[in-house]
């Protein structure tokens, strides 16, 4: 290759890593990639993150701090992602079985262990996928979220693979309160003490405004003090859903459940809820 | 109709509840880009499934993210779901990152720029790109065993001086593109520079850097630019 050659490549690379290529020039880079510069693809797109790394840091202003209610919807979120996709030596709680459409495997060798293994790590992300599914979608829920496909499904898939593995788990039906949001609201709640995870239904409960207020879950513990229940998470209904299925994120670890209640939070959700507003109830 | 009991407490006093409270993320953020680079890799654990790192990451890089993240969005709505899916792509490929071939503040500024540049080309309505690997991988042999030898803190220094090395127009450029994610045509317009010169300087600094990172001396790098 040539100077001149070099340089057009160069082009093209640095307009690959700054987000700058056309639709003719992408193709062009791709049939380069195909005569081997996917390498020279890579070290310059390190190079661009390295340089706004540094970038970002030394140019750093006050309003670059990552405002407190949004990192810690992001923390939420990620506890439950990096939990739920643990490895099958470290998890907790029993094994989640995926839809057979995901399976990756043959599924005469289910029995294999292979197999397992590759179904308890699509479980998780499975399983993760679901809290996305209602997380994102409450986000925005005009725009198609591509990124969890047959969201209900997984929710669902989750729920059942919890009845499944764990025979002494709490089931209760919700209750709807005289709560405008709540109107004709139904479905039930699964806790599994033994995976300290669990999974609400809900079908006609109200979409929320999550630019105004939220819904946050509570759980009550028998062996706690009933004034101070536990934290489960907030979560939006996105307008248009007949039936959600929202994996529960308990903040911390339940004794004996024996009561779910949901509020209506402010965005972000409340520390110490002033149950003002409750939709939802489900009483052992 | 199931009554739950109020406390009959305001808020504040509730507040005192028996859990420990966990530390506010703004009071254990780290910021300079040395100290990222050199404390322990986070990433590894939570690749590990070890969930107390997600908080520990998300205050160490919460504002190398955010700062990219609010600069690169045309408004607050278009940040706060940036940062979101931001972090969701670095717990799902927290397994990837190689801490002999970037270091993690590197790493997380790559994941960050994928997704700022995927929803800046939605928005543009430019076609998708090819997927590129996830590893920050290094080119040949030669490349290879210099960065893998190369100290994580080092190579921060690198990014650094070719940074300082730049004249200060070309170093505008490379903020505006990088840190604010302005278009080639913005940056053009912003600094009243010719396209081609935008284009031609954004290169050459790019291309320094990615020299230093993979051991070539300062001056050779200078030289073949």
């Amino acid at each position: 290759m040539d100077r001149d050659d070099q340089k057009q490549v160069d082009e093209l690379l640095m307009q690959r890593v700054t987000g700058a290529l056309s639709g003719p020039e992408a193709e062009a880079l791709s049939k380069l990639v195909a005569q081997g510069v996917d390498k020279d693809v890579a070290e310059w797109e390190a190079a661009a993150a390295e340089l706004s790394a540094v970038l970002a840091t030394e140019s750093r202003v006050p309003a670059d701090e990552l405002p407190a209610a949004l990192a810690d919807r992001i923390v939420g979120v990620g506890e439950v992602l990096v939990r739920t996709s643990r490895p099958p030596s470290a998890m907790a709680y029993p094994p989640v079985v995926p839809p057979p459409t995901l399976s990756n495997g043959p599924s005469s060798s289910a029995s294999s262990r292979s197999s397992v293994r590759s179904i308890v790590a699509w479980g998780g992300w499975l399983a993760a996928a679901a809290v996305l599914a209602v997380w994102v979608a409450g986000r925005r829920p005009a725009e198609p979220v591509v990124r969890t496909p047959g969201l209900s499904a997984i929710g669902a898939q989750l729920r059942d693979s919890l009845l499944n593995a764990d025979s002494s788990l709490t089931r209760l039906a919700w209750s709807a309160t005289p709560d405008s949001s709540a109107k004709g609201a139904t479905g039930d709640v699964v806790w599994s003490g033994k995976a300290q995870r669990g999974v609400m239904r809900i079908a006609g409960l109200q979409a929320n405004d999550r630019t105004r207020w939220q819904y946050q879950l509570w759980i009550f513990d028998k062996k706690r003090d009933q004034r101070y229940p536990v934290d489960g998470g907030v979560f939006d209904i996105p307008a248009g859903s007949h039936e959600v299925f929202v994996p529960i994120d308990a903040r911390i670890p339940v004794g004996e459940a024996v009561m779910f209640a949901v509020t209506v939070e402010p965005v972000g959700g409340v520390v110490v809820s002033t149950r003002e507003r409750i939709a939802l109830l489900a009483k052992s | 109709m199931v009554v739950i009991p109020r406390t009959g407490k305001d808020d504040s006093e509730r507040g005192a509840a028996p859990e420990p409270a966990r530390p506010h993320l703004a009071l254990v953020t780290a910021m300079d880009v040395s100290v990222l680079a050199s404390a322990e890799p986070l990433l590894p654990r939570i690749a590990a499934g070890d969930e107390r790192a997600v908080r520990e990451c998300v205050a160490r890089y919460g504002s190398l993210v955010w700062s990219l993240v609010r600069r690169w969005s045309p408004n607050p709505q278009e940040a706060e779901d940036a940062v979101q899916d931001v972090f969701i792509d670095i717990w799902r490929t927290a397994s990837r990152f190689d801490a002999s071939r970037a270091t993690e503040p590197g790493w997380v500024a790559m994941v960050t720029r994928r997704r700022l540049i995927d929803r800046m080309r939605r928005r543009q309505r430019l076609p998708e790109l090819d997927s590129l690997p996830d590893d920050m991988d290094v080119a040949d042999e030669r490349a290879q065993d210099v960065a893998h030898d190369m100290d994580r803190a080092a190579r921060i220094d690198q990014a650094r001086a070719v940074l300082r090395s730049l004249p200060a127009a070309q170093r505008r450029m490379l903020e505006l593109s990088l840190l604010e994610g302005k278009t080639h045509d913005e940056i053009a317009r912003e600094t009243e520079t010719p396209l081609g010169t935008v284009k031609s300087h954004i290169r050459r600094g790019l291309k320094k850097a990615r020299d230093l990172l993979n051991g070539v001396a300062l001056g050779a790098a200078e030289e073949e630019n």
